[in-house]
């Protein structure tokens, strides 16, 4: 179980405060997929943030007993420029106390970059640096994995491939999902929720949130 | 500590990695220096104020100064440098300076280890009278190094030129400090004011080490920890109140 409590975020913006989360408790349920919807700018990147222990509430906490939580995969740019692939993996591995070679032949066999996977990780291409860190993510079990509009890497049969190997994931593990297609979500997701102005509504289904989410968009100017 | 274990690895892999001579640039870069403080003072026939040797008494001089400006110097961007490895959760913002310190202390004890090895194997003698004593001096310069390398690298995160303005500062402690001359040697006027100064206290603590003889007329013994210490907690105290902020740039 991941439980919010009394948590409260906000940025302060050139045109005044934001409020992200405003005193919010809740609890995001276990053996569900939960997307995550909101407008531009509502704060669902930092609140998975939150989620994953990136950045701080203001005030409350976030409590996540022995759940373990993937940093937010997609956007975020989790490796070092200047050192290789495998050795950003041997730094991954050692902080999350994983087994080295089991996890560089998993996510080599995964990734298929081959020798590449020794070059330093600034010369990658895009496609090369989400095929790491996507093999990367796969090759660490974790309870929850947080996606933050997740975008389809490499040709069609690389994609099939990730996207098999995302569904075998999600037998064992949860999702909390960000993304702006609704077919992603409608895929992947059974519950909903929706940010907004501070406040985080649950809905038991993702079509309902889905609903609730499209009449936002409509009374928007 | 599993952290910040894999993060001294990883800094490892980088801190010398860029130039051609790697790691071995640690140990040449105090031989070098020596050798051109040395030979400026033997060219315009200056004698070293203790001893009679030029090498022992840039040792003293310019390796304890080491052990004050590399931890400072070095970690200032520990935090900027490792951005994205902080987007992994478990990493916090200190674990990058601590690794980043560890290293330094660990690649100027070793730079420390050769040069005496190699003036013993070149009979110029660098064995200190008091090694325990020594042994402070360079703590309390670690100490104080570590200290500001704290406040560095959480100032630098907030204040853009700060280590601009920290460059001037340390170009000037280099001739400020004592390297080049003991407190004893200044005007009156002068040491009221550089008496004050925490390296220049670190770098006495080191020569009464090395030189059994000498007692320095300024050094206070604690002055430097207790300097390195405030630093340090002040440092950390800032990341906390403020690590919203150090976290998202």
């Amino acid at each position: 179980m991941i439980r919010l409590e009394n948590v409260t975020k906000r940025y302060r913006l050139r045109s005044g405060v934001k409020s992200i989360l405003d005193n919010v408790t809740c609890d995001i349920p276990r053996g569900r997929n939960v997307g995550v919807l909101g407008v531009n700018g509502a704060g669902k990147s930092t609140f998975l943030r939150l989620i994953s222990g990136n950045e701080l509430p203001d005030q409350g906490r976030i409590r996540r007993a022995g759940v373990s939580i993937s940093w937010p995969l997609g956007f975020a740019e989790s490796f070092h420029g200047s050192l290789s692939g495998r050795d950003n993996l041997k730094f991954a591995c050692r902080i999350y106390s994983r087994d080295v070679d089991a996890v560089t032949d998993y996510v080599l066999a995964f990734s298929e970059l081959g020798n590449q996977l020794d070059e330093p990780v600034k010369n990658y291409s895009s496609g090369m640096r989400a095929r790491l860190a996507f093999g990367l993510s796969m090759a660490f079990n974790f309870d929850v994995y947080l996606v933050d509009e997740i975008t389809a890497v490499g040709d069609g049969r690389f994609k099939a491939k990730c996207a098999a190997a995302f569904t075998e994931k999600l037998e064992k593990s949860d999702i909390i999902m960000v993304s702006h297609s609704m077919a992603t979500l409608t895929q992947y997701c059974s519950v909903g929720c929706v940010l907004r102005d501070g406040k985080l509504e649950f809905y038991d289904s993702i079509s309902d949130a889905i609903a609730v989410y499209n009449s936002l968009m409509k009374d928007r100017p | 500590m599993r952290i910040v274990g894999a993060l001294f690895l990883r800094e490892m892999r980088t801190r010398f990695g860029q130039y051609q001579f790697g790691y071995a640039w640690a140990f040449v870069e105090p031989l070098v220096q020596i050798g051109i403080l040395s030979g400026m003072f033997y060219l315009t026939g200056a004698r070293p104020a203790l001893g009679s040797s030029y090498e022992a008494y840039f040792l003293t001089g310019f390796v304890s100064f080491t052990f004050f400006r590399d931890p400072a110097t070095q970690t200032a961007a520990a935090i900027s440098a490792n951005r994205a490895l902080l987007s992994f959760p478990p990493v916090r913002n200190l674990d990058t300076v601590w690794a980043r310190i560890g290293l330094e202390v660990i690649t100027n004890v070793a730079a420390l280890c050769f040069l005496m090895l190699l003036f013993t194997f070149l009979e110029i003698p660098v064995i200190p009278d008091d090694t325990i004593r020594f042994a402070e001096g360079l703590l309390s310069m670690t100490v104080m190094g570590a200290g500001l390398g704290v406040f560095n690298a959480v100032i630098s995160t907030m204040v853009k030129s700060w280590m601009m303005l920290f460059g001037w500062v340390m170009r000037i402690q280099f001739f400020a400090a004592g390297v080049f001359f003991i407190p004893e040697r200044l005007p009156p006027f002068a040491l009221d004011v550089l008496k004050w100064n925490p390296v220049m206290h670190g770098i006495s603590f080191v020569r009464e080490g090395f030189y059994g003889g000498y007692r320095s007329i300024i050094l206070v013994e604690y002055y430097p920890f207790a300097v390195g210490l405030v630093l340090m907690l002040l440092g950390m105290s800032i990341e906390k109140l403020y690590r919203r902020r150090v976290t998202q740039r």
